[in-house]
Order: C-alpha cells, then structure tokens, then sequence
C-alpha cells in the first residue's frame, strides 16, 4: 500500500471509524512512516482548527427569523400541494425533463466529426416564454424541502430561477450573465483536430441521422458503456455505445421548457421534436467526479495516475441515486415510490470531450438533454455522460 | 435524536404555534448557522441561508413526517438551500474549477521535508482567516461533509441519511475532504508565511 491510500484510513481514524483490521493496518504503518504521523498531525489540527472556529450566531439572528415567520400567516396547505405537486410532478416528468439551455455551451458550431447539425438544430430549440414559468414543477420544489413536502409559495425566493428562465430571443450566450467566460474556439484546446489525450476512446463518432434514428441506436462511437446499476465487471476496451431507440409513437404532449433553478446547469435542450418518451442524456463532468463519485458507476478512463485511484461505487442504492441525481442537478423527477423503484433507468458512458460534443449536437432533438460541466472547457478530458431512460409512463 | 421537548414543539409549530417554532429556532439555529458559514464562506450569506431554511421549515412543517429525523432534514434542507445558493451566485463553478486544476496534481502528497514547517503555519494569527480561506477554495461537497461532521459532530448515519449517500461514502468522501483542506491550508499557510503582504493584496483583488 502507498502512503496516500493510507489517507481514508487517516481520516476514518480521527472519527473513529476504522474496522479493527483497519486500525491495525494503520497503526502498523504509522510506526514506520514519519510523513504520514505528520500527515495524520496536519489532519487533527485541521479538525481542531474548524471545532474551534464555530461561530455565533448573530445575536438578530432568531428575531430576524420570528419576524418573517410571524409575518407568514400559517395556512393548512402544504398537504394538498404535495399530492397535487406530486400528481403534476408525475406529469411534468412524464411529459419532458428540461432545462433552461444556456451560457456558453459552445454547441453551435463546434468542430466535430459528424455532421454539422448545429445551426438548424439550434434554431429549434425552443423558446422559453412565460408560460413555463408556471408549470407544475417550481423550482422551489426542486429543493430539498419537496420530499417533505416544504413547499415554498413565497415568490420571491424564487427569484434565482426567474432569473434564469426567460430565453425568449437572446442569443444564449447573453442570457446568462453568470456565463462570464463565452465561448471561444482558439482558447479550446478541443477544438482542434488534435489527437485525442486517450488512447483507448477514440473520439471516432458515428451518428446516424436523426431523422432515421426512432429505430436504430443514434449514436455510435467507440466508448465503453457500463449498466450503472447492476453490471459491475470492468468495462470492455471496445465496447461500442448505443444510446436507446427512441419511442416511435412519440406524440404530443407540448413539450415545454422548465427552467432550470440554477445557472450552473449549463446546457439543455428540447426541440419541438423532442419525443414525449425522450431518454435524457445527461452530461457529467469529469471535476465533479471527485465529488459525485459514488454517482458514476464507471470507472473513471484516465492514463494518470491519481485519477485512477479513483474508485466508484457500484450498486447504488435506488434512493442514494435517486437523491445524488436530484440534488446534483435539478431534474423534475417524479418522487421515489415506496417500494424505491427508480423512474428511471441510468446508464452512463466515460468518453472524450469530442466524443461527448458530438453525441451532443446529434441527440439533439433526439433527446432531451441535461448537461453540467464547468465553465473552463479546458478542464474537459473526459465527460461522464449518463443517458436517464424513463420508466414511467405520461399521465393522460 | 428527537428529544421529547423537541417532540412537543414540533407538533404545536406544525398547529401554526410560531412559539414552539421559536423553541426550534432557538435550538437548531447555531449548528444550522455554522453549517450555512462553512458552506458559503461568510456571514451574512450564513445568517440569509439559516433563515430561508427556518422559513423553508416552517412553511413545510405541515408535510413533516414524524417518522424521520427532523435534524436531518433540517441539515439537508440547509444544505440544499446553499448549495442552490453557491449555484445561484455561480461561485461554484469558480471554486470547482480551483479544485479541479489542483486535483491534477495529486502527487503532491509528498509534502516536502524542507517545507517552512507546516504547523507553524497552521497555527498561524491568521489562522481563522485561512481556514475560512481554505475552506472557500474546497469543492461545496466537501466543505458540506467536513462541516457536518467536524463542526455539527454529526455520525456517520447521520450524514449518509442528511446527504443521501452511504456510510462508505461518506467515510471516503470525508478523507478527500480533509485531505483537500490540509492541502489548502498548507498551501494558503506557505504563502501567507512567505508574502504576508501579498496575501492581503490578493485578497483585496478578489473581491466579492
């Protein structure tokens, strides 16, 4: 064992949280290894520093609360507006999960291998208007609260995803102001045509036309797919993607727009011919990785070193899932059963950058798609790109 | 965890009774606040995001199950309402980003000997203003866990139950955490060490 894989070890050990065989192991090597009895000290004055550091409240602080509650006259409400929230929940979701399509996703135009699909897909994309403003599903009940069914009329905490919502006829990229670094090809190193950094993917993407994509796979290319729930083997080297047909019959419910509460959600994007049974794909990034880990089930694909000591989590609880998904990208999901059946199903593919824009400018249309990724595109190496099938099916 | 006064108050604040509520206030608003600190990394955003979640609480109160912890979902929804906060505000891409760039460069684990002795450097004046620096620099997750259980002393249960995630999860999550934050405070220690002057200029330069 190397001394940084001693560093769970370390940090369980200051919470007590060492298995016996753990501690042992532990002990054994801190007896011979000064750096990391240092380490280990570091850690400790670090917690120290932090218990230490616990602050006071501001003496207002309860007044200030009393007030705003006091001023909030207590209605017998919040339990109807769950099932009914529930209900329109269930049919949101059934109907499309969208998001506001913003910032600088550089998707018009950006250089892939593929068709340039861009222009005449973007042009589809649909215009938010007020009325999505008043959907079902606020963005309020995307906080955590809704599981408990905290559910927030007051309009003005909604003001973050007002903001965010209206599209209407701006360019995207002027829409959010939050988007501060626009998108600019020459400060992409994936803009070039450039090899791609990782040998075992490459961004070799072959799309079908969307147009012919309701029975055939719409994406092609050369990536490694992994079931994210149950399939727990290492992914196969060559292993080819194929993103689920489409539902033929895909017919109307109007395909709305539902904003996103945060302006973080970079991208998203639904046609008008977005089918009603659309699987959402989801692009993932690989910063996150580090934080979302037990989110992604494939083995993060990466040649240095210290990336691959990371080590996913397989079988994810349903509700672990369910939750991370949720509460790391505000998804109009409906509520988890009680027998802890997902809606939906997951899957998800570790691939290039390139190969990631280029699956994302052809499931346009195709797909309802969720993206999340810093604004520094630089930082993309690889994508984790998760492709959410519903199960369930449109409330009529 | 629900003690019985706690119990009591609960059921009269659900009835509309906003003195039982205050009990609650009273009674959760420190670890809530602290937690709300630590996450977005100042006061006034801390005291803003401790009240919307009371007010968040009190409007959902009717839809509390009492069938689970009202900490925890006191915690999840203070939680939540700053990270939607940091989203809101884009600070998180900023922090991310920092975070994403040094996690290239794991290998710096080996923190060298000759290194101007880290301790000191911990135990610096500065220390409080570091820390709150460093913490700014981790990732939302991070600050979020480490905050939980070093600051709240929350159990493991209790924070895979608050963050929805496992017990392994959190112990794995924990480590990185801390392991990040030495990192920073050893980095923001080294230079305020070097060029305390600096340091004050930079920060100046930052802004809000």
């Amino acid at each position: 064992m190397k001394c940084n894989e001693y560093i769970p070890l370390l940090s369980a050990h200051i919470d007590g949280a060492n298995s016996e065989i753990e501690e042992r192991r532990l002990q054994q090597h801190l007896r011979s290894c000064k750096r990391c009895r240092e380490l280990l000290a570091q850690m400790e004055q670090t917690d120290a520093a932090l218990v230490e550091n616990i602050a006071e409240p501001p003496e207002d602080l309860t007044a200030r609360i009393m007030d705003q509650v006091r001023a909030e006259p207590k209605k017998k409400r919040a339990m109807t507006r769950v099932y009914g929230s529930i209900c329109a929940a269930a049919l949101a979701t059934a109907a499309l999960l969208a998001f506001v399509f913003s910032g600088n996703l550089p998707m018009p135009g950006f250089p892939n291998d593929g068709d340039p699909v861009s222009a005449s897909d973007n042009s589809k994309m649909q215009d938010l208007s007020e009325d999505s403003l008043a959907s079902p599903m606020s963005a309020e009940e995307n906080q955590s609260g809704n599981y408990y069914g905290a559910v927030s009329e007051d309009p003005s905490s909604t003001d973050s995803y007002i903001e965010s919502a209206p599209l209407s006829d701006k360019s995207y990229s002027e829409t959010y102001p939050v988007s501060s670094e626009p998108y600019t090809e020459p400060m992409l190193p994936y803009a070039e045509p450039t090899e791609p950094n990782v040998p075992d993917t490459e961004p070799n993407v072959t799309v079908s036309d969307p147009g012919t994509a309701d029975t055939e796979p719409a994406v092609s290319s050369g990536l490694q797919p992994k079931d994210a729930i149950s399939d727990e083997t290492e992914p196969q080297e060559s292993a080819v993607i194929s993103l689920p047909p489409l539902s033929p019959d895909s017919t109307g419910i109007p395909v709305g727009t539902y904003p996103a509460p945060s302006n973080t959600r970079k991208p998203s994007a639904v046609t008008d011919n977005t089918p009603v049974n659309a699987p959402l794909l989801v692009i993932w990034d690989a910063a996150e990785l580090t934080a979302l880990e037990e989110f992604v089930p494939v083995p993060f694909q990466s040649n240095s070193a210290e990336e691959s000591n990371f080590t996913p989590c397989q079988n994810v609880p349903a509700d672990t899932l369910y939750d991370r998904l949720l509460s790391a990208m505000p998804l109009n999901l409906p509520p988890l059963n009680n027998s802890m059946t997902l809606p939906f199903e997951i899957k998800s593919y570790s691939v290039p950058y390139e190969t990631m824009m280029a699956l994302f400018e052809e499931c346009i249309g195709t797909y309802e798609i969720a993206a999340y990724y810093p604004a520094a595109l630089e930082d993309f190496e690889h994508c984790t790109i998760l492709v959410v099938e519903r199960t369930v099916e449109p409330i009529e | 965890m629900i003690g019985t006064d706690e119990k009591k108050w609960l059921k009269k604040a659900t009835a509309g009774n906003a003195e039982a509520f205050e009990q609650l206030v009273l009674q959760y608003q420190k670890p809530l606040y602290n937690l709300c600190l630590r996450m977005t990394g100042n006061p006034e955003d801390a005291a803003d995001m401790t009240q919307e979640t009371f007010l968040k609480v009190w409007r959902g109160l009717d839809g509390f199950r009492f069938d689970s912890s009202f900490s925890t979902w006191l915690y999840r929804l203070a939680s939540n309402t700053c990270l939607d906060h940091l989203r809101s505000v884009k600070r998180r891409p900023q922090v991310s980003l920092t975070v994403a760039d040094t996690e290239g460069e794991e290998q710096v684990l080996d923190i060298p000997d000759e290194a101007p002795t880290p301790e000191t450097a911990l135990l610096a004046n500065e220390e409080r203003e570091q820390l709150a620096d460093a913490m700014r620099q981790l990732l939302p997750e991070h600050r979020q866990i480490l905050t939980l259980r070093i600051v709240n002393d929350l159990s493991y249960t209790d924070i895979a139950e608050i963050l929805g995630i496992r017990e392994g999860t959190v112990k794995s999550r924990l480590a990185r955490a801390r392991e990040q934050l030495r990192k920073k405070l050893l980095q923001t220690g080294n230079k305020a060490e070097s060029n305390s002057s600096n340091r004050q200029k930079r920060k100046g330069g930052r802004g809000k």
